[in-house]
């Protein structure tokens, strides 16, 4: 926390804790201008203390509101009381400074208790005798004569006095000095009363040390202790106080042996203390003369002999513990502060001063000095549940919550930092890799399989080009490239149609596809199948990517199958052919007959004297009549004979279907087989090649009428429908009246050489299954519900008919 | 016998092979009658006129070995002479077993045809005499009673008076009685020539429970 930040802003402290001077919980809100020191001598005393910072008016308006009520709440009897209440005075006389420490602890008590006395007006007065420098004896008139001349107009109500000195200067001069003014004493020691007759109206607390229970703790913190060395003075009082310890000591005497160090002058005592060995500790009775008879600090020997100290020094009084000592069952004084207050209100309030009983030391406090527990390195583990610990240095946390918890977060944020860089990057690493791996894939395949990529800046009219792809139009590498120069290459019957798909992708955000030829700068004519896809911004075409491929081996093995399967095609239809042939030879002889008898009958008829010349005409007719009927079968013959491209072109399926009913009128006629033809007149033309469509027609029809050879003659029909089916295509069937095919068979009547015939070769319904393929369309077979087979197949209708 | 002039009957689903040929046999000087099938033929002819059939062999529904079976069941089975396009061998032969004139193809010379025809003709009017002939025979044959035409069946084989008065139970007297109705109703002068004629008129051939039997 900033010094500035804290001098800027008004602090409220919450205050609670152990508090040791009244061995009970306070708990207090404290309307503080907080100084750092004030608030780490809280800390240090061992209360917690929570801090608000309350930065803005609304806040500290708030928490004052808050307080306010709180405080009203706690004292709203008081007030008017403590106006209203008489005004007491209160005279404290302290004692000598030797023992300084222990005397300032209690006066803090006790000007602590006293000034926060509610429901009392008082005015509190000290004074400071020091009876040990300036001895009763020779001043004490003077001090006597000073004290009532400064106290004649604000007399006491009542007279503390502090430590032994004071007190038997004031009993001395009781008759002189305030005379009936009650009087409460305090650190005191107890042989100076203990036993002593009292003037009444004079109560006060003594002081007793715990021997037994600091004893209690040192065996309970070094259990391995063999010796207890005992340091104390030469003065009155510590002899006094050795001959109750020894009492004391006796009573351990079974497992501790006890040496006393109490006639050597201050330095021998350190000397020897430093050498004491491990398995023993240090008692301390406080030191007020050593053994050379020298003056000295009970306080400052303390601090002296822990520092000197090869072992721990257990002492008995709390100011000792401030000085290094480890611990022991310590006198207050600053609580015997607090407590003589009260004895001292009750006094104020007109009650009879209790009567003296002996002190209970047993009420002094376990401390241990946690500093001085780890320069001894003793164990924190053995120290009792009673014991309070203090002076434990604050942990590094405790010291610096708020720098740690920063740092702490600075490194975190660093390591997420650190952390998430390293992770993006070791990401970045993997994508880079990635990417370079799958250019590197991409670019084996685009080399494997011939591709070259390319992409065309539309607005810029700038193409970069793979050098496969260079190669495939015959473009040097590292020449400029433009459209104009890409299309300069393509093969001048291709451009158009080239430019028309390119020009479509473009303006329907789409792709093209197509493939055309190139010519190269030797002559040589090559096929490309391009692809390309246009990327657009704000709707307008950026660029085009694509890839290009040399598929003229496709192209060829495209030519060499298609050849192939007209080859066979072909073979079918001569084949076709030769099984109709007696049939065709019939219908070609039945015109050329006709004509023949026609002519004779005219030559009979110009033999005649007057010959009939319409019946002459009419022979004629009939004669042209039947010679473009020999002519129609003729070429009907040798359309289906001659080797044929596939031609796709709109045919009007009535018209197709006559023309084979009549082919295979004549083999029906023969065989006994009624051929209908059902082609209503309004179907859509269809997209086909007039001679395979043909070829299948008369297939199906041939195929039909073999299956008639077993049935009755009056039941042999053979049928062509054909219908509508959906909006795009036509269905056109072939059923005839025969056995069916077998359920077994049904599924390998495509298959090639499969037949049923005896004189089949099996290639007519393989051969019509690929033209019908060829055009877009299926072929199947099926079996009719009421006996025989029908051959189905489909058509896709002309672009023109299904447009309009 | 018929005082008809004999007609040449075209039957042939080709209309204008029917006209053709119905005109040159008409030139030819024939009666000429033309069919578009079979059936309609059948249905439409005078059952009784003499002439001749030139068929198609190849037809749809009934052909014409359809026909030639379905005529030869009538009372009037006209010759039939056949007209192909293209004649195959087991038509043909079936078409001569069953008693064809002749098996031309459709562009055979006229000369081919008319003799045909002429001779089909003429075998009609054979046929049709010969059938005349028969009928008057029968006539006479029918004058028999039943037992006389009894004692014939008997007389033709060549039994004895003697034989058949056994055979029948009766006296041979009565036999001998029998036998001059018989000659006398026939006009016969002898036995020989009793059974020339009644091997002729097929009398036992077409009734031949007559016979006796255990023979």
């Amino acid at each position: 926390m900033a010094p500035d930040a804290l001098s800027e802003t008004k602090v409220f402290v919450h205050v609670s804790g152990d508090c040791r001077r009244c061995n009970r919980l306070e708990a207090a809100v404290l309307p503080i201008c907080a100084e750092q020191e004030f608030l780490a001598e809280l800390k240090r005393e061992g209360y917690t203390c929570d801090m608000l910072i309350l930065s803005n008016r609304i806040q500290r308006l708030t928490f004052f509101g808050v307080f306010c009520v709180a405080w009203f709440n706690a004292y709203a009897g008081r007030p008017v009381e403590a106006l209203s209440a008489p005004k007491k005075t209160v005279l404290v006389l302290y004692g000598d400074p030797l023992s300084a420490p222990a005397d300032r602890m209690t006066e803090q008590g006790l000007t602590v208790a006293l000034s926060s006395a509610h429901g009392w007006n008082l005015e509190v007065f000290s004074e400071y005798l020091d009876l040990m420098r300036f001895p009763a004896a020779q001043y004490g008139d003077d001090i006597v004569r000073f004290l009532r001349a400064r106290h004649e107009t604000r007399k006491p109500d009542v007279l503390i006095t502090l430590a032994n000195t004071t007190l038997q200067f004031v009993l001395d001069h009781r008759d002189d000095l305030f005379p009936g003014v009650p009087i409460v004493f305090a650190n005191v020691d107890h042989r100076e009363v203990e036993g002593k007759e009292m003037p009444p109206n004079i109560t006060g607390l003594w002081m007793a040390w715990d021997y037994q229970r600091t004893l209690e703790l040192a065996l309970q913190l070094q259990s391995k202790t063999r010796e207890v060395v005992c340091v104390s003075g030469t003065g009155v009082e510590e002899q006094a106080w050795n001959k109750e310890a020894r009492k004391v000591l006796e009573r351990f005497a079974s497992q501790v042996r006890t040496r006393w160090l109490d006639k050597l002058p201050l330095q021998a005592v350190l000397d020897e203390v430093a050498e004491l060995p491990p398995d023993s500790v240090v008692l301390y009775i406080p030191m007020q003369r050593d053994g050379a008879g020298q003056s000295v600090s009970p306080f400052e020997v303390a601090r002296q002999l822990a520092e000197a100290s090869r072992v721990p020094v257990y002492g008995l009084s709390l100011p000792q513990l401030q000085q290094g000592i480890i611990g022991g069952a310590l006198l207050d004084f600053s609580e015997i502060g607090h407590k003589t207050a009260a004895l001292a209100f009750r006094v104020l309030a007109g009650e009879r001063p209790p009567t003296l009983s002996p002190p209970d030391p047993s009420t002094n406090p376990l401390l241990i000095n946690w500093r001085a527990l780890k320069k001894w390195h003793v164990s924190e583990s053995r120290i009792p549940a009673e014991a309070t610990v203090l002076y434990r240095d604050p942990s590094l946390w405790e010291k610096h919550p708020r720098l740690i918890l920063a740092t702490a977060a600075v490194v975190g944020l660093q390591s997420v930092l650190i952390v998430g860089l390293i992770l993006q990057r070791s990401r970045r690493k993997r994508a880079e890799e990635s990417l370079r791996d799958s250019e590197d894939r991409m670019s084996l395949a685009a080399e494997a399989a011939n591709l070259g990529m390319w992409v065309w800046d539309v607005v810029k009219d700038e193409i970069w080009m793979t050098d496969k792809g260079r190669a495939l139009f015959g473009i040097a590498p590292d020449t400029r490239l433009d459209y104009a120069a890409l299309v300069a290459r393509v093969h001048p019957e291709d451009r158009a149609a080239r430019d028309a798909a390119i020009r479509r992708a473009l303006e329907t955000h789409g792709e093209y596809a197509m493939e055309h030829r190139v010519v190269l700068s030797d002559g040589q004519v090559r096929w490309i199948a391009g692809r390309g896809r246009a990327d657009f911004g704000d709707g307008k075409p950026l660029r085009m990517r694509g890839v290009s491929r040399d598929c003229t081996a496709q192209k060829q093995a495209d030519q060499e199958t298609l050849l192939l399967r007209q080859e066979i095609a072909h073979v079918g239809r001569v084949s076709m052919m030769g099984q109709l042939a007696s049939a065709l030879a019939h219908e070609i002889n039945q015109p050329l007959g006709a004509i023949l008898r026609n002519t004779e009958a005219a030559e009979l008829f110009t033999e005649n004297e007057s010959p009939d010349l319409d019946e002459i005409r009419a022979i004629l007719a009939d004669i042209r009549k039947d010679d473009q009927r020999a002519g129609s079968v003729i070429d009907r013959m040798r359309a289906l004979l001659k080797r044929h491209d596939l031609e796709t072109r709109p045919l009007d399926l009535g018209e197709l279907v006559g023309d084979v009913a009549s082919l295979a009128r004549a083999d029906a006629a023969a065989r006994q087989v009624k051929l209908d033809v059902d082609v209503p007149g309004g179907l859509p033309l269809v997209r086909g090649d007039r001679v395979h469509l043909q070829q299948v027609l008369l297939n199906l029809i041939l195929n039909g009428m073999d299956a008639l050879n077993e049935v009755s003659r009056q039941e042999r029909h053979v049928s062509v429908t054909a219908r509508l089916d959906g909006a795009q295509t036509v269905e056109i069937a072939v059923s005839d009246t025969g056995h069916g095919i077998p359920a077994d068979k049904l599924a390998h009547v495509f298959d090639p050489f499969f037949t049923t015939k005896p004189n089949g070769i099996g290639m007519g319904l393989p051969i019509s299954r690929t033209i019908i393929e060829a055009h877009g369309g299926r072929l199947w077979a099926e079996n009719n519900n009421g006996g025989g087979a029908a051959f189905r197949f489909t058509l896709p209708i002309a672009e023109e008919a299904a447009a309009g | 016998m018929s005082v008809t002039t004999p007609t040449v009957h075209i039957v042939d689903d080709d209309a204008s092979f029917l006209a053709a040929a119905s005109r040159l046999l008409r030139a030819s000087g024939f009666a000429v009658k033309t069919f578009s099938s079979a059936s309609d033929f059948l249905a439409q002819r005078d059952t009784d006129a003499p002439g001749c059939v030139v068929a198609d062999l190849r037809m749809p529904e009934m052909n014409g070995l359809d026909l030639q079976s379905a005529l030869a069941r009538t009372r009037n089975p006209l010759p039939i002479l056949f007209l192909t396009g293209q004649g195959d061998i087991p038509s043909s032969v079936r078409a001569m077993r069953g008693g064809a004139e002749d098996f031309l193809e459709k562009s055979a010379p006229k000369e081919k045809l008319v003799d045909a025809v002429k001779r089909a003709l003429a075998r009609d009017e054979r046929q049709r005499e010969e059938r005349a002939r028969q009928r008057e025979l029968r006539a006479r044959f029918d004058a028999l009673s039943e037992r006389e035409l009894e004692v014939l069946g008997h007389v033709v084989q060549g039994r004895l008076n003697k034989q058949i008065a056994d055979d029948l139970g009766i006296h041979e007297r009565t036999v001998k009685l029998h036998r001059t109705a018989i000659t006398t109703k026939l006009g016969v002068p002898s036995v020989a020539e009793l059974t020339r004629l009644t091997l002729d008129a097929g009398i036992f051939t077409a009734s031949a429970s007559t016979f006796p039997k255990g023979q």
